[in-house]
């Protein structure tokens, strides 16, 4: 009985856990998507090549969380969630925060790195910990959850 | 997690009750006094049960050690993981990059002081050019009154020729001359006047661009270098304290790795009572067989079924004792680790001194610090360039000046010349000649006059060229090949700043490398160790396995008397009290232990049964 092998690669430090699903598959995807955008831009940091990720997690960011808030908000719309307009002045907020990163990165300031990963981080947990289980309970709780598959 | 993986198998099987309910059913027979070949039918029925029972048992077993070694594996990974982020960590800030970093902030501090340096002289040195440059507008303001009296004197000069007639006659040419003379006297101290302009507002501006950058950031950089400076110290510090820490931390991490690799040998170790329960099974079924055939054939059941019976009983009975304490083994271990692991990630918290929001805000201030010098850098750099750039225009306009200052005492020479000789050519005409005469004075003074303005005006120009060369020349980056230069002196400040930003960004990554994995690592061995019960799965199983071959076996009535019994009967049970898979264990003991080869230890010699840590991991030896 051979259990192990030596040369397993480390686990990765950002990675979206169980205890975070909203309970939206596609939520949950577009979240595990944001873990790994994380956990690369740690793994160029752990290189030292932080900044030559920057500007293209910057505009993945941007990309992604347009088309994910507006994923979010068209499902809370939908169903009629009580807290859209909180939840999306805290998607206004980000976005914000994310095009003045952007336009700072942009204009040469290239040491922002751990700025930028730290706040990333941050919002990341609270996020998807905090702020998007009530939409999925919610949703479960007006039955209308999106069916799987 | 674990809980469910560990308890599936046996204890979930249906037919685990369906053997009690056949067990019952066969000693009721059997106490009835019913058929005999009926209860040995019933008994295969059982035995096929029980067989299954110790089949599903040892499938649980396996998948669940699989699944724990693999677990465990990823442990190890992860341990030996951080001790690797914790040596990176240890260079990062303490071995060459750590040093190197002071260096460089060293080297761009001085660079930076070079600078400030060249910009508190160029502040003084085009102040005072500028002061020169205001002086000569000054200066030359009041020329061209003087031009307009060397016109007014070449017209009076033409008026008075005119009134002598025949005997100015001689004068005539020099109004003309001095007519041309004035015109050009006045095109060139007009181009002096606008390029005194052009100087003083160059000069101005160069001056406004060196005074801001005095004042705003070069006033600053002193104090952020220095407080760059005092956060590596305190970094610094920080590491020699939390070098031993790490130090222990990585020998603690390297121990625990190495309990987890004894863990995993350990589990290993669990092929042999594997292969043990699978014997078991294997001779289980065998008698069941018999029994069936037995029915079948209406013939008495097997004469050595009991003793095959007590065999197998006593096989399982070593198998459990085995297990047992290899579990409970495995449990110590995994709580041992579990406490060590959390300890450490305790400490991996606070590895450099200070909190987590501590540990964030110190990243992120050296980051703001990084930032801000590098605008400095690169604000100096544009001054620099625009110095530069003052510098070569400063010049230019200097050597057109000069050129027009020396044409017009040039002229002033000859207009001066020009009046002596008036003054002389008046002399014989006699009284109608006094107002030449008159004339002639008052342009030799204008001449001098002039040329002591010109002499002013070109000691300013000497004064500013002195200056812009003096600026030159303390200006490294003026020199030749200026602009390389100072190209290569930016980009090599620049070059270290980000350098010190890559190793400041790589150890944050690195500290919450370590402080996930560690933290992650306490969780998940506890977690495992939670749900880890196959000791008390096997202890069940095998315990309620063994009882209902005990029941079987009493149908067969007491054991017979060992004198009374046959030799092969007897040999049987001795093999049944003697063997068990422990000889394999002792001769796997013995050999990891170093003994001779071609001496195993001989069979049913100790029933002292070895400690589990004393194998080795290759129990596919067997």
């Amino acid at each position: 009985m051979t259990v192990f092998s030596e040369n397993r690669p480390a686990a990765p430090v950002y990675r979206w856990e169980p205890d975070y699903a909203v309970g939206v598959e596609e939520i949950d995807r577009e979240h595990q998507w944001l873990f790994a955008l994380a956990e690369g831009m740690h793994q160029a940091m752990l290189a030292g090549k932080g900044r030559d990720a920057l500007q293209a997690l910057l505009t993945e960011l941007v990309d992604y969380t347009g088309s994910h808030f507006s994923h979010e908000e068209g499902l809370m719309e939908r169903s009629g969630y009580p807290d859209l307009r909180v939840h999306r002045r805290q998607h206004e907020d980000l976005r914000a925060r994310v095009r003045e990163m952007q336009d700072r990165a942009s204009s040469g300031e290239v040491t922002m790195t751990i700025e930028v990963m730290q706040f990333f981080i941050a919002w990341l947990k609270q996020h998807t910990s905090t702020s998007d289980r009530p939409i999925g309970e919610h949703l479960k709780a007006t039955g209308q959850l999106p069916c799987r598959g | 997690m674990w809980g469910p993986v560990l308890r599936s198998g046996v204890e979930a099987d249906p037919k685990r009750n369906r053997t009690g309910q056949l067990l019952r059913r066969a000693i009721r027979a059997v106490w009835r006094g019913g058929q005999r070949n009926a209860a040995g039918d019933d008994c295969g029925t059982i035995l096929e049960q029980v067989a299954a029972d110790l089949a599903s048992l040892n499938h649980a077993t396996e998948k669940d050690f699989l699944a724990i070694g693999g677990k465990l594996a990823e442990f190890l990974a992860a341990a030996r993981q951080i001790s690797a982020d914790m040596a990176a960590l240890g260079e990062l800030i303490s071995g060459s990059t750590g040093c190197h970093a002071s260096q460089v902030l060293t080297r761009v501090l001085e660079r930076l002081r070079e600078t400030q340096a060249r910009a508190e002289t160029g502040d003084r040195t085009l102040g005072s050019a500028c002061d020169s440059a205001r002086q000569i507008g000054r200066t030359f303001s009041g020329f061209r009154d003087t031009v307009s009296i060397f016109r007014v004197l070449g017209s009076l000069t033409r008026i008075e020729t005119a009134r002598l007639g025949h005997a100015g006659a001689e004068f005539g040419h020099l109004a003309e001359e001095v007519n041309a003379l004035t015109q050009s006297i006045e095109t060139s101290g007009q181009g002096i006047v606008d390029d005194s302009a052009i100087l003083h507002g160059s000069m101005r501006s160069a001056l406004t661009k060196v005074t801001d950058l005095r004042a705003g950031e070069l006033k600053e950089l002193p104090s952020l270098i220095a407080e760059v400076m005092t956060s590596l110290a305190s970094l610094e510090n920080r590491r020699r304290r939390a070098s031993e820490a790490s130090l222990r931390q990585a020998a603690e991490y390297a121990e625990a790795s190495a309990a987890i690799g004894d863990l995993i040998t350990a589990i290993q170790f669990h092929d042999i009572t594997r292969q043990q329960v699978e014997h078991v099974v294997e001779a289980l079924r065998g008698l069941r067989a018999e029994f069936r055939e037995g029915v079948r054939k209406r013939v008495h059941l097997p004469r050595d079924a009991r003793a095959v019976l007590t065999l197998q009983s006593s096989q399982l009975s070593s198998a459990e004792q085995v297990f047992a304490r290899s579990a409970a083994a495995i449990q110590r271990d995994l709580d041992s680790i579990a406490g060590r692991v959390r300890n450490m990630a305790e400490a991996g918290q606070t590895l450099l001194g200070f909190s987590a929001e501590e540990r964030d805000s110190f990243f992120l201030q050296m980051e703001g610090r990084f930032t801000a010098i590098l605008r400095v850098v690169g604000t100096c750099a544009t001054a620099e360039a625009e110095t530069r750039s003052v510098l070569a225009e400063l010049e230019q306009t200097v050597a057109r000046m000069q050129q027009s200052v020396a044409e017009v005492r040039h002229i002033g020479i000859r207009i001066h010349r020009i009046a002596i000789n008036a003054a002389i050519r008046a002399v014989p005409i006699g009284d109608s000649g006094n107002a030449l005469n008159l004339i002639a004075e008052v342009m030799q003074r204008l001449a001098l006059d002039s040329a002591s303005i010109t002499g002013e005006v070109a000691a300013a120009l000497e004064a500013i060229a002195d200056a812009a060369g003096r600026l030159s020349s303390r200006s490294a980056w003026t020199v030749a090949n200026a602009h390389s230069d100072a190209d290569t002196s930016v980009s090599e400040m620049r070059a270290a700043i980000l350098e010190l930003h890559s190793s400041s960004e790589a150890s944050f990554g690195r500290l919450n490398q370590i402080t996930a994995l560690s933290s992650r690592l306490g969780d998940e061995i506890q977690s495992v160790r939670a749900g880890f019960s196959a000791g008390a799965l096997f202890a069940e199983t095998a315990g309620r396995v063994r009882r209902a071959l005990e029941q079987i076996g009493g149908q067969f009535g007491p054991a017979p008397r060992r004198d009374l019994e046959a030799p092969a009967e007897r040999r049987l049970e001795d093999f049944a009290l003697h063997y068990t898979m422990q000889a394999e264990r002792e001769v796997h003991a013995s050999v990891t232990a170093g003994a001779a080869p071609g001496q195993p230890v001989p069979v049913g010699t100790s029933t002292v049964v070895p400690d589990e840590q004393d194998f080795g991991d290759n129990v596919e030896l067997f």
